[in-house]
């Protein structure tokens, strides 16, 4: 992989893996931190002459570790938490008036599922990926996520 | 759940804005620059390419006749032909697959402007082990030497453009090269030196590393001409710029220091005792040097900073390039310095003519 292909990918996949981020630690500073330090790191590993399949997958991959390493570190927000104190999601300027109420809702009906179960929710819904690459991504077989993912969207419908 | 697919739809929206865009963009390309793909990844990357890889490979890069049994070698052994050339020799018969084939196939993927002037400087580096190796068997000559030096020139002269033309655009690069080359071309002529005076060689062989080592020689005082003048080039920049250009250095003085201890406790079984403490004890040097670095840091004299800190960087790369000729040649090149650290650092502040003498000076008494 070369340079210039590297920066490319990042065109293509920054807007996405930033949504992803963002949408998991609800915190948009912290959102662009880790999306500079997924690319960071998978180029790091391209250097050490890794090799990657699914770049895209990848790159997911690197970005569910170091959120999950986030939660770890702080005493995770609890979104449950944050949606009854009345959290203002951080969403751009351009996008306040038109998304912060939106946003909101999905923020809260987030909140409903347990952390593993919001992010294949995330990774299903928000960034389109399949059942198999879920499973790459987060090292479970796909029944697995099937089965999470089934019982996860069984629990949002309670809110519509 | 269409409902919430709706809503998934909605939330596909939320994106960077511009400014975070680029500004991420330009953080990461940053890193990218910082951490370039090295030459040892690149090669892999031929190895492992498939037979179809190899058609392709010697439709572009094949502008001899070769022939014809190397070319079916190639196709039908692939990688296992382009790996197996690494260690050829000037004279071997798969000499021409490691020049003309593995090296242009690295050098055509190498893409930004950093990465094409460090596998030039490498492959120039490679000429100079090629003639190490050959010296050390005794089998230098005339003939072979001249070639070497040919290419090794032809190498030289390209990176010595490239540095000008990073001069222009990027100064820390060009910097961060000519400092390189620099400490490149005087560890090698330091083991050529040893190999010339090592007992047991045939006069023609030292007679012919003698004309080799004055070139390389050259070719080593000008890249110090260089480097010092672009240390100063950047110590006339602007203040913010001469500071990041000094804290950039400190890192990567840092991480080579990092890289060779690395280097030198997995090589520590086969170096020996006196080897390794020799080694360790540069590598103090090297760190010694850092820390005078960052007191000028700290006192904000960044220009004189920098320099220490490319110098801390050069200490570090010729201790793991004279180990690495230990290993290779089985030679007894000492990794310390010889001349005296102060006397050496008044000498480069000096910052024209009394540039005589190189570092590391062994002394020849070979009649040129």
């Amino acid at each position: 992989m070369s340079e210039a292909e590297f920066i490319s990918a990042y065109d293509r996949f920054a807007d996405a893996i930033f949504r992803h981020c963002y949408f998991r630690i609800s915190d948009r500073e912290r959102a662009k931190d880790l999306v500079q330090e997924t690319f960071c790191r998978t180029w790091a590993y391209l250097v050490k002459g890794g090799e990657i399949e699914n770049l895209r997958a990848f790159l997911y991959r690197v970005a569910n570790n170091l959120i999950i390493d986030t939660y770890r570190k702080k005493s995770a927000l609890s979104l449950d938490e944050l949606a009854e104190s009345g959290f203002e999601p951080s969403v751009d300027a351009g996008e306040r008036m038109l998304k912060a109420a939106e946003v909101r809702r999905a923020f809260s009906l987030l909140s409903n599922l347990d952390q593993k179960s919001r992010a294949l929710v995330i990774m299903r819904y928000f960034d389109d990926l399949g059942p198999k690459e879920i499973a790459k991504i987060t090292g479970e077989t796909e029944n697995a996520v099937s089965v999470r993912l089934n019982r996860a969207v069984g629990k949002l419908r309670n809110f519509f | 759940m269409k409902e919430f697919e709706k809503l998934s739809e909605e939330m596909k929206n939320i994106v960077l804005t511009q400014k975070e865009r680029a500004a991420l963009r330009f953080s990461i390309l940053d890193f990218i620059k910082t951490n370039p793909v090295s030459s040892q990844v690149l090669l892999r990357l031929i190895f492992q390419r498939s037979i179809i890889y190899s058609w392709q490979l010697l439709a572009l890069f094949i502008k001899k006749p070769m022939p014809i049994l190397l070319i079916l070698a190639l196709i039908l052994g692939g990688g296992g032909v382009s790996f197996a050339a690494e260690n050829a020799l000037p004279g071997d018969v798969l000499y021409p697959v490691k020049v003309k084939v593995n090296e242009e196939v690295v050098a055509a993927l190498a893409f930004s402007p950093e990465a094409k002037v460090n596998w030039e400087a490498r492959r120039l580096e490679r000429r100079l082990e090629e003639a190490e190796h050959l010296a050390e068997k005794g089998e230098l000559k005339a003939e072979v030497r001249e070639r070497i030096e040919e290419n090794f020139e032809r190498h030289a002269g390209r990176v010595r453009v490239r540095i000008a033309e990073f001069e222009a655009k990027d100064l820390k690069a060009a910097a961060d090269i000519s400092s390189n080359l620099e400490v490149s071309l005087q560890a090698h002529a330091r083991i050529l030196a040893i190999l010339a005076t090592s007992t047991g060689q045939a006069t023609t062989t030292a007679t012919e590393v003698g004309k080799l080592l004055f070139r390389i020689k050259t070719r080593g005082d000008d890249a110090s001409r260089l480097r010092i003048e672009i240390e100063a080039k950047v110590a006339s920049s602007t203040q913010p710029e001469v500071k990041n250009a000094a804290e950039g250095k400190l890192k990567a003085a840092e991480n080579k220091i990092e890289e060779v201890k690395k280097f030198i406790a997995a090589m520590q079984e086969r170096l020996g005792e006196e080897a390794t403490l020799e080694a360790e004890a540069r590598l103090k040097v090297a760190e010694n040097t850092v820390i005078e670095g960052r007191a000028k840091l700290e006192a904000k004299a960044f220009a004189d900073a920098f320099g220490f800190f490319q110098k801390a960087h050069r200490i570090a790369q010729e201790a793991k390039l004279l180990i690495k000729a230990r290993e290779d040649l089985k030679i007894d090149v000492r990794i310390k310095n010889d001349e005296d650290e102060e006397g050496a650092r008044e000498e480069e502040r000096d910052e024209n003519e009394n540039r005589g003498r190189g570092r590391g000076g062994i002394e020849l008494e070979l009649g040129l």
